[in-house]
């Protein structure tokens, strides 16, 4: 019965998956938490923030049209039938910790329709890998807060 | 010049209706007075014409029925019926069958695939209804798709499947269908509903099963055996995306569908060793017009969480009555599936068990000699004693490299550059179709097979593939033999 051999391979994969593909870019600061959070509300300020909490140290803006960082096209022809459209959005998580804080930046970035013609899946959105260059620019923006703040990189 | 000709030609014939012009006036008078008429009128129908061009171009974009390219003869002459929308009220001539909404505002897509493969097999065991062949060629699916964006909320989607085309004559077993078309209506992104032939999502495959996709040519096993795919059925339901957690996403469908098709009309069951679950599927249902052949219907779902970008877990379920109406043999397929993607590496599979209750009894009101509830023995499709199957199951595991030399990139960089990719491939399939039949090696759908594959795509919708297969235990349908065999398959596929 293979069952629980696959039950253990898909466990162990998902829980190696979870350690090394979180994909954000993380940082510690010699700083209060109380100083990291206005920084970090203050980087966000005017980015549609859709959600922010003190408390759990989040906070996510909504999503948000971009340009696409990419060509989309399907098929020998290359044609751009289905559009090109790219959504994205970012989330800023703080947390406490003993005589640091710790921020990090995600971007979650969506593709409309799956490659191809499937077609079936066409009324989706669909992950792709996060624009470095929109995480940097926040992640550039933050430490300059930061700096302002007298917070130090750990 | 004919303008000016015809206008002084009714300018001189109204004359003689005005009595003013008949009294003491010279020719040349006459002539002048025709003259500035001429010229007076020539300026309001210039006036016209202009006022006219000047509001053809703010005519709605799309309204019916707007001309576009080299149908400009479909547009409406009559005055005020441009507002007329398309429907049972408009009227017209023969013209009116340009006069359709994806002429005047084009949204439809035409697309498709096809492939095409070349197969050496160690033994006879491909079948051709000759005895079987040991190599040959094989197009085996050309599809088509038609995709439309009807307004902003509403969707239409489809796939017309034509497989081993060369075929002309539908006696010889030509296949041709709908594979899906349905039609979407966008709520929100949790909430959408969907209505038409759908694909039934049990395990992933089934969803994602286009030749292009694909990094080998056969498809796994256990989506063809115990998941049969193309599954498809005509239904509704509703499908949705829910964002959990920061990175997380959960993926779900859940529709609501004919039902299996599990016997023909004289009680014989359709889901055997040979096939698996197969010949249950509503395409292939010998029912008129492939309707349903009870009353009951399925239910089919699937639920998929991402926890974060490249990994995904999912778990599906279906569940109808398989039996005609008077029996209650429902038949139910769990799957789950997953797929782990880090850079380079992609792992993914899919297991999936299927239980058809009753299927090794005779149903109520059969044919075929046998007492409502007695064992069966000696159906088709079945080895040994020809008891046909209740359990079964199977799964894949399939890991893939992806990668591209950078001797080749710099090298050639339109064929090997940006898009571009090689994939090394290695699958393991396991499947059977008859968990029940504990005879040496089992039923005729005990089977295992080894994959090592190779691929290139010049870009990401073409693909050429080449794969051997090593089988330690396969079937040869020709001769209803268990056989060991191997293979060697060579394959194109492209998306168009």
């Amino acid at each position: 019965m293979p069952t629980p051999r696959i039950a253990l391979v898909v466990l162990a994969l998902l829980s190696v998956g979870c350690a090394v593909l979180s994909g954000s870019r993380e940082q510690y600061f010699v700083c209060s938490y109380d100083s990291v959070w206005d920084a970090a509300l203050e980087t966000m300020k005017g980015q549609s923030v859709a959600t922010y909490d003190k408390e759990k140290g989040l906070i996510e803006t909504s999503w948000l049209d971009v340009p696409p960082t990419s060509e989309r096209s399907f098929g020998i022809f290359r044609r751009e039938g289905f559009g090109n459209y790219e959504r994205a959005r970012m989330t800023v998580s703080v947390k406490r910790m003993n005589d640091v804080a710790s921020v990090s930046v995600l971007e979650t970035r969506q593709q409309w329709h799956s490659r191809g013609g499937g077609t079936s899946q066409a009324t989706k959105w669909w992950p792709i890998e996060p624009s470095e260059d929109a995480m940097n620019d926040v992640v550039v923006r933050l430490n300059a807060k930061l700096k302002e703040k007298g917070c130090v990189p750990a | 010049m004919q303008i000016w000709s015809i206008l002084g030609a009714l300018v001189i014939a109204s004359l003689p209706v005005i009595p003013v012009w008949a009294e003491n006036m010279t020719p040349e008078d006459i002539q002048k007075l025709v003259d500035e008429a001429v010229t007076k009128r020539l300026k309001e129908h210039e006036q016209r014409e202009g006022a006219m061009e000047r509001r053809e171009p703010a005519q709605p974009a799309g309204q019916y029925p707007v001309p576009v390219g080299p149908m400009t003869d479909v547009k409406v002459e009559r005055p005020g019926e441009e507002k007329v929308p398309l429907s049972f009220g408009a009227t017209g001539s023969g013209r009116l069958v340009y006069a359709k909404p994806f002429v005047s505002a084009p949204k439809a897509i035409v697309g498709g695939y096809m492939d095409i493969q070349y197969r050496s097999q160690s033994k006879a065991s491909i079948e051709n209804g000759y005895g079987g062949t040991t190599n040959g060629f094989d197009q085996q699916r050309f599809v088509p798709f038609i995709y439309a964006d009807i307004t902003e909320h509403v969707k239409f989607a489809s796939e017309i499947e034509i497989e081993h085309g060369i075929r002309e004559d539908t006696t010889q077993g030509a296949e041709i269908g709908l594979e899906f078309a349905h039609i979407d209506y966008l709520v929100n992104e949790p909430f959408n509903l969907r209505a038409g032939i759908l694909l039934l999502p049990i395990g992933k495959f089934n969803l994602l099963h286009d030749s292009p996709l694909n990094d080998l040519t056969d498809r796994p096993l256990v989506s063809r055996l115990i998941i049969p795919s193309t599954a498809a059925e005509t239904g509704a339901g509703f499908y949705g995306t829910v964002y959990p957690g920061r990175t997380s996403k959960v993926d779900y469908e859940l529709y609501v569908t004919t039902g299996p098709c599990g016997y023909d009309s004289n009680g014989t069951p359709r889901i055997n060793e040979e096939s698996g679950t197969r010949g249950s599927r509503q395409r292939k249902c010998p029912s008129d017009d492939g309707l349903d052949i009870n009353n009951g219907k399925a239910v089919v779902g699937r639920l998929a969480f991402s926890p974060m970008l490249g990994v995904e877990v999912a778990g599906s379920s279906y569940y109808g009555n398989a039996a005609p109406n008077g029996s209650y043999n429902p038949l139910s397929i769990t799957a789950i599936d997953w797929t782990f993607q880090r850079g380079p590496f992609e792992m993914i599979g899919e297991a999936a068990w299927a239980y058809s209750r009753g299927n090794s009894r005779a149903i109520q009101g059969n044919t075929i000699g046998f007492a409502p509830g007695s064992l069966l023995t000696g159906i088709g499709g079945n080895s040994g004693p020809g008891i046909p199957p209740q359990r079964m199951n199977g799964y894949y595991i399939q890991s893939n490299y992806h990668f591209m030399p950078a001797f080749l990139t710099k090298f050639s960089p339109k064929r090997f550059g940006e898009g571009s990719t090689f994939t090394a491939v290695i699958r393991y399939d396991k499947v059977n179709t008859n968990l029940d039949n504990s005879n040496g090696t089992g039923g005729w759908g005990n089977l295992e097979q080894i994959s090592v594959g190779f691929n290139y795509r010049p870009i990401e919708d073409v693909v050429f593939k080449i794969s051997y297969q090593y089988q330690p235990m396969a079937f040869n349908p020709n001769t209803s033999q268990r056989i060991h065999d191997s293979a060697l398959v060579l394959s194109a596929a492209t998306y168009f």
